[in-house]
């Protein structure tokens, strides 16, 4: 074995194979990089920002950046979990989260990584953006109010479903999910309740009409368990982790 | 060989009906493949130019026809903001709202029009900067400019727009651009004889281009100043065949205008310079990524491309595609800029790889600006050493600098690199100066105590403009005026830059306006501007803070 496909990452030397980027050699040394936009089984993102790593003078995003030989790389230091505290408490300023009342709520991982990161308040002004419902689909419901603009949907319609039903559009802080139908419902596409884009939702913008808040609270995933220990599950996940 | 027959587009009131029929024979006119999906961004905006708008059924039949999903294109409707869904009125007026128009009384004339004209078949907006900041106030008419307007002819615009009277019996002195260059220096003054750059270059090797280019020590003068030799090698290198140049003639930064001058009045330098980069390298196709604010020029360089191709020196090996934007600043950003060329939203792209790997189409690419071009003719026609031997060590050359505001003669400069502000200043007959905005709002802004500070590329501000503001001036406004325009601007993609210039427009107003939290908002800018510099995603969200930096470094927190 060659040690040269290693880099260090907090100090623990980290093995990659060619090609591969931080978060992915972190994934499988078992390290936790906390993310949202990113998920192993699909092609990197890199908008939320979330996975801000320090590599040699620079921050870079850690789905992104590839891995190389002899980097040094820190990701738990005070000065990056508190930007990630930042970039969260700025991904609930600008959409309109309701914990108490959200379905997600303990499954959700941008509240998992709130509380991971200490979140006790906005800190800054919520925008409190007007953003439309659609409950056109038989089986899902999309409240883009929660929508963190992540396209994990869009993603895993595309390169997992063969459907590339979601997408993003517009500009700015107007940017928003869109689905490709000719009236831009949901309803109007062959989008399915068992497509993986419909379970990959990291928040609670896309949900079944059925079968919720079944699960009491206090046995969802993170609950009892900090999401830097069990990583970025989905109810369905469970037992494996992203 | 296409005729490429342009000559509707003129400033107009009027739009022709739309109908397949005519839509279809416009945009194969322009191109043989109209409908293929990299060339839908493209045709939207061809349709928007001829029709005024793209309605729902244009959306729908292009969408029909090119396969491409109405979301997509609805998608690019809602990212490019010249492109509109809605009948156009008979004047869509769209006033340049940078800080030196509204220096020049721009709110109260957008006040007055607006109260005037309420009852006209007219639209009033604003838009970005339209690269005629020293020509205030300047507007776009139905996409053409229009200059200079204030007080002495806001009567007559009126008159005009409320007797309907044509676009084209309107005052032909009301569009004219002054392009005067009022400090020549070797790039505008220079005995330029068309292709003699480029026979040179067909004499030698692309290492032996690639070196003289080197040798001059010619940097890119779109703001980052990257080594130009170094991007054509890299490219060079490249074991994949296909490569392009682009020319990135996205000229947004606000109050930076130089590009105008050398698209107007340099074309051919700057085309040979896109042949003997491709000669260089090797490449086969280029394209020019023109503004939306310079259609205008649209035809005329349309017609500089012809000449070129009836001369024979481009079509047979490497021909140039003209491309338009519609109004999105971050295409600009290099990536972003071939995304759109591409045919889709401005997003930039995740770097690694650069261009001159995974560039247009995937492959590698070569990305310049317009006076980086011009500037390759330069070095090849008068050699290495006559442009290495203007400028200083690290930034070689002269270059054109956009001075605008508070001046007696704003327009364009040629200096050597590393001449002092100061020596702008003096040139442009600028007094009573409180401080300057250097290279747009991305830029830095200097104070008298910087004044000596050296234009070059060792410090802030590279690309090539300069915003004067007098002692009447407000530092807060500026400010507040510049972060707006990031967050109109921001592409959306990432959380830093797109809910970061939203909150720091917010927090910046509480500064301004709440005494008793002053002290927390300046301390939560400090550290948002921080967040926002270290961990976003491309160069827009890195620098949408520094105006708000700038600020703070001048106002000192109050002792308590």
């Amino acid at each position: 074995m060659s040690n040269d496909l290693q880099f260090s990452l907090d100090g623990v030397s980290v093995c990659f194979e060619k090609g591969e980027t931080i978060m992915q050699a972190a994934q499988r040394a078992g390290i936790y990089l906390p993310h949202l936009c990113f998920h192993p089984d699909f092609s990197a993102h890199g908008s939320c920002r979330v996975c801000i790593v320090h590599l040699q003078g620079k921050t870079v995003a850690a789905c992104t950046q590839p891995a190389e030989s002899n980097q040094v790389v820190q990701s738990n230091t005070p000065e990056l979990q508190k930007a990630r505290l930042r970039l969260i408490q700025l991904l609930f300023a600008e959409g309109n989260h309701y914990c108490p009342t959200c379905e997600t709520s303990g499954n959700c991982q941008l509240q998992a990584l709130a509380y991971d990161l200490g979140m006790t308040h906005y800190h800054y002004d919520p925008f409190m953006p007007e953003r439309q419902t659609d409950g056109s689909h038989p089986d899902l419901f999309i409240d883009r109010d929660r929508c963190i603009q992540c396209d994990l949907c869009g993603r895993a319609s595309a390169e997992y479903d063969g459907k590339a039903i979601y997408t993003l559009s517009g500009r700015g802080q107007n940017t928003q999910l869109v689905f490709r139908s000719p009236s831009g419902l949901l309803g109007d596409t062959n989008a399915g309740a068992d497509d993986r884009a419909a379970h990959i939702c990291p928040v609670g913008c896309i949900l079944p009409k059925t079968g919720n808040y079944q699960e009491p609270i206090g046995t969802r995933l993170y609950d009892h368990h900090p999401i830097h220990d069990i990583g970025n599950l989905r109810k369905e996940e469970r037992g494996g982790s992203s | 060989m296409l005729k490429r027959d342009t000559e509707w587009l003129v400033p107009n009131s009027t739009f022709p009906d739309w109908n397949t029929e005519r839509a279809e024979q416009m945009l194969l006119q322009q191109h043989p493949h109209p409908f293929s999906p990299e060339r839908i961004l493209q045709s939207l905006v061809l349709l928007q130019l001829r029709f005024g708008a793209v309605t729902n059924p244009m959306q729908e039949w292009l969408s029909q026809k090119s396969g491409v999903a109405l979301t997509d294109i609805r998608a690019l409707m809602s990212f490019y903001f010249f492109l509109e869904q809605d009948k156009p009125p008979r004047y869509h007026l769209r006033l340049a709202d940078n800080i030196v128009e509204r220096h020049a009384g721009l709110t109260s004339l957008q006040e007055s029009l607006t109260h005037r004209l309420c009852s006209a078949d007219c639209r009033i907006d604003t838009t970005s900067c339209i690269g005629l900041s020293d020509h205030p106030v300047s507007l776009l008419v139905n996409g053409f400019p229009v200059t200079h307007l204030g007080p002495h002819n806001l009567d007559e615009l009126c008159a005009l727009i409320i007797n309907r009277v044509p676009l084209q019996k309107w005052p032909r002195s009301w569009f004219a651009v002054d392009n005067r260059v009022h400090h020549k220096g070797p790039l505008t003054s220079y005995p330029y004889q068309r292709g003699k750059a480029l026979t040179q270059a067909r004499g030698m090797t692309g290492d032996q281009i690639i070196d003289r280019i080197g040798e001059a020590g010619l940097r890119g003068l779109g703001g980052a100043g990257f080594p130009t030799a170094f991007k054509w090698h890299w490219c060079k290198q490249q074991a994949e065949p296909v490569k392009y140049i682009t020319c990135n003639a996205d000229e947004g930064e606000p109050g930076t205008f130089k590009d105008r001058f050398y698209l107007t009045e340099q074309a051919d330098q700057m085309i040979e310079g896109m042949v003997i980069a491709a000669l260089a390298v090797g490449a086969q196709a280029g394209f020019i990524y023109l503004r939306g604010e310079y259609v205008y020029l649209y035809t005329h360089l349309e017609r500089c491309l012809r000449r070129w191709r009836d001369s024979g020196d481009l079509g047979q090996d490497f021909d140039i595609e003209l491309h338009l934007g519609a109004g999105a600043y971050i295409c600009g950003e290099e990536s972003a800029m071939l995304e759109s060329l591409e045919g889709k939203r401005g997003i930039p792209r995740n770097k690694p790889p650069f261009p001159g790997t995974v560039g247009l189409f995937g492959k590698p690419t070569v990305v310049n600006n317009v006076e980086t071009f011009v500037c390759a003719t330069y070095i090849l026609q008068q050699g290495s050493a006559a442009f290495k031997n203007t400028g200083n060590e690290k930034s070689r050359g002269s270059r054109l600098h956009s001075v605008s505001g508070d001046c007696r003669q704003p327009g364009l400069y040629e200096l050597a690199q590393g001449s002092s502000l100061r020596t702008l200043l003096e040139l442009s007959g600028a007094h009573n100066t409180l401080c300057a905005q250097i290279g747009g709002p991305s830029g830095a802004l200097f104070f008298e105590d910087q004044f000596d500070t050296p234009l070059d590329f060792e410090n802030p501000g590279r690309g090539g403009s300069v915003m004067v503001f007098n002692k009447d001036r407000s530092i807060v406004n500026i400010t507040r005026h510049f972060t707006r325009f990031f967050r109109h601007e921001s592409c959306g993609f990432c959380t830093p830059c797109r809910a970061g210039t939203v909150a720091l427009d917010q927090l910046l107003d509480q500064y301004e306006h709440n005494p008793a939290l002053q002290a927390k908002s300046r301390e939560d800018m400090q550290e948002l501007v921080q967040l926002m510099q270290h961990s976003s995603h491309c160069g827009l969200g890195k620098t949408a803070g520094l105006p708000v930096l700038n600020l703070l470094q001048r106002e000192p927190a109050h002792e308590q």
